[in-house]
C-alpha cells in the first residue's frame, strides 16, 4: 500500500491534510501545512497539541499499514505524547514515524515532530496499536 | 484575585467566579470563552458545560470526517485525544489559584476499546493538583456504553504571563486581539 492510499483510508487524516513528505529505509515523513483551524492559543498563534497528537497517531497509523502491508489501519491501545515546544502557526510540521516492534499482533511506533529544523522537535511520542485483520466474506 | 491588562477584568478563583465590570461571569460563560477563542477548540463542534462540582464536560457529536477508517465510522484516537487535551487545559484553567498561561507537558491516552460507531462522546476532566507550576490531570472519554478511553496528564503553568486571559477578555469586549 502507498502512503497516500493508507492517507486516503482515514477520513481524520485526509480532513487534517497530512502529505507524504519523504521516504526513509526506516519509515516516512509527514507534511501538516499550518491553517488557522489548527490554531490552540490564538496569543501564541501555535498549533493545538490535540492537532500535533492526532497528526502523529495519523503518520505512525499510516506507516504502519505501509509498512506491514495492512489493508485496515490499526487500532490504538495507547499513546504517550511528551510536548517540548511551541509549533508556531508560520511553519509546516514534519513528522517522521517508525515501527519499533513489528509484532504479529501488537506494534510498536514512534514519532518525532518538528518544523524548521529536525534536531529540534516540538513534540514526541510512542504507541502501541493492535493489528485488525479484515474479516473473511 | 487577579487584575488583567487595564483593571477592567478580574478574576477570583477561589469561589469559581469571573467578573466583567462589575457582572458575574459563571464558569461556564468562561469556558464557552475560552472554546470560543481557539480556533482549534471551534473546529471540534464541541459544547462546553460545567457539572454542578466545577467539572468541565466536553461533548463532541460523531462527525464522518474525524472517523477512524472507511469501514469503522466510530470517531479516530486523534481527535479524542484532542478533545481530552482541550477538557484538561479548561480544568486547569477552572482549578488555578493565579491566572497564568498554560501548555501542555505531557499526556497519555490509554484506549479500553474503539468508541461506538458514529456514537458521539463526551469528556470529563478533573484537575487532581496544582504543584509548583505543574498541574496534575485526569479525564475520560465516554460514549453511550461507557468510558471507552482514559487519559492523565501534565501542564505547565506561567505565573504572571497572561496572554491567553487577555486575549479571551478583549474579545468580551469588542477588541481585537
Amino acid at each position: 500500500m502507498i502512503p497516500q492510499s493508507a492517507i486516503d483510508a482515514i477520513p481524520y487524516a485526509e480532513q487534517l491534510g497530512i502529505k507524504l513528505h519523504d521516504t526513509l529505509d526506516s519509515g516516512f515523513v509527514f507534511k501538516l501545512e499550518p491553517e488557522s483551524r489548527f490554531m490552540g492559543n490564538p496569543a501564541i498563534e501555535a498549533f493545538h497539541g490535540g492537532i500535533i497528537c492526532g497528526l502523529m497517531d495519523c503518520a505512525m497509523t499510516v506507516t504502519i499499514m505501509c509498512v506491514l502491508e495492512k489493508a485496515e489501519p490499526p487500532s490504538i491501545i495507547n499513546q504517550t505524547t511528551s510536548y517540548l515546544g511551541s509549533a508556531s502557526l508560520q511553519s509546516p510540521v514534519y513528522v517522521r514515524a517508525e515501527i519499533t516492534k513489528p509484532g504479529r499482533r501488537i506494534v510498536g511506533a514512534y514519532a518525532r515532530a518538528y518544523q524548521d529544523n529536525e534536531v529540534h522537535l516540538v513534540a514526541k511520542c510512542s504507541s502501541l496499536f493492535k493489528l485488525v485483520e479484515r474479516l473473511r466474506q | 484575585m487577579v487584575a488583567i491588562s487595564n483593571d477592567y477584568y478580574y478574576i477570583q478563583s477561589s469561589n469559581q467566579h469571573y467578573y466583567r465590570f462589575g457582572e458575574i461571569l459563571e464558569s461556564s460563560e468562561l469556558l464557552d470563552l475560552f472554546r470560543g477563542r481557539s480556533p482549534a477548540h471551534v473546529d471540534l463542534h464541541a459544547e462546553t458545560s460545567v457539572d454542578s462540582d466545577d467539572t468541565p464536560v466536553l461533548q463532541l457529536p460523531y462527525q464522518s470526517r474525524f472517523a477512524r477508517s472507511q469501514s469503522r465510522p466510530a470517531l479516530h484516537a486523534g481527535i479524542v485525544m484532542t478533545a481530552m487535551d482541550s477538557a484538561m487545559g479548561l480544568a486547569t484553567m477552572l482549578a488555578m489559584e493565579e491566572l497564568s498561561s498554560l501548555a501542555t507537558l505531557e499526556l497519555r491516552y490509554d484506549e479500553l476499546r474503539p468508541p461506538q460507531d458514529e456514537d458521539g462522546i463526551f469528556i470529563k476532566s478533573h484537575c487532581d493538583s496544582i504543584d509548583d507550576g505543574i498541574a496534575y490531570l485526569t479525564s475520560t472519554a465516554s460514549d453511550s456504553s461507557g468510558i471507552f478511553a482514559r487519559a492523565v496528564a501534565r501542564f505547565i503553568l506561567t505565573p504572571g504571563s497572561t496572554s491567553f486571559m487577555e486575549a479571551a477578555m478583549a474579545a468580551i469586549n469588542g477588541e481585537q486581539s
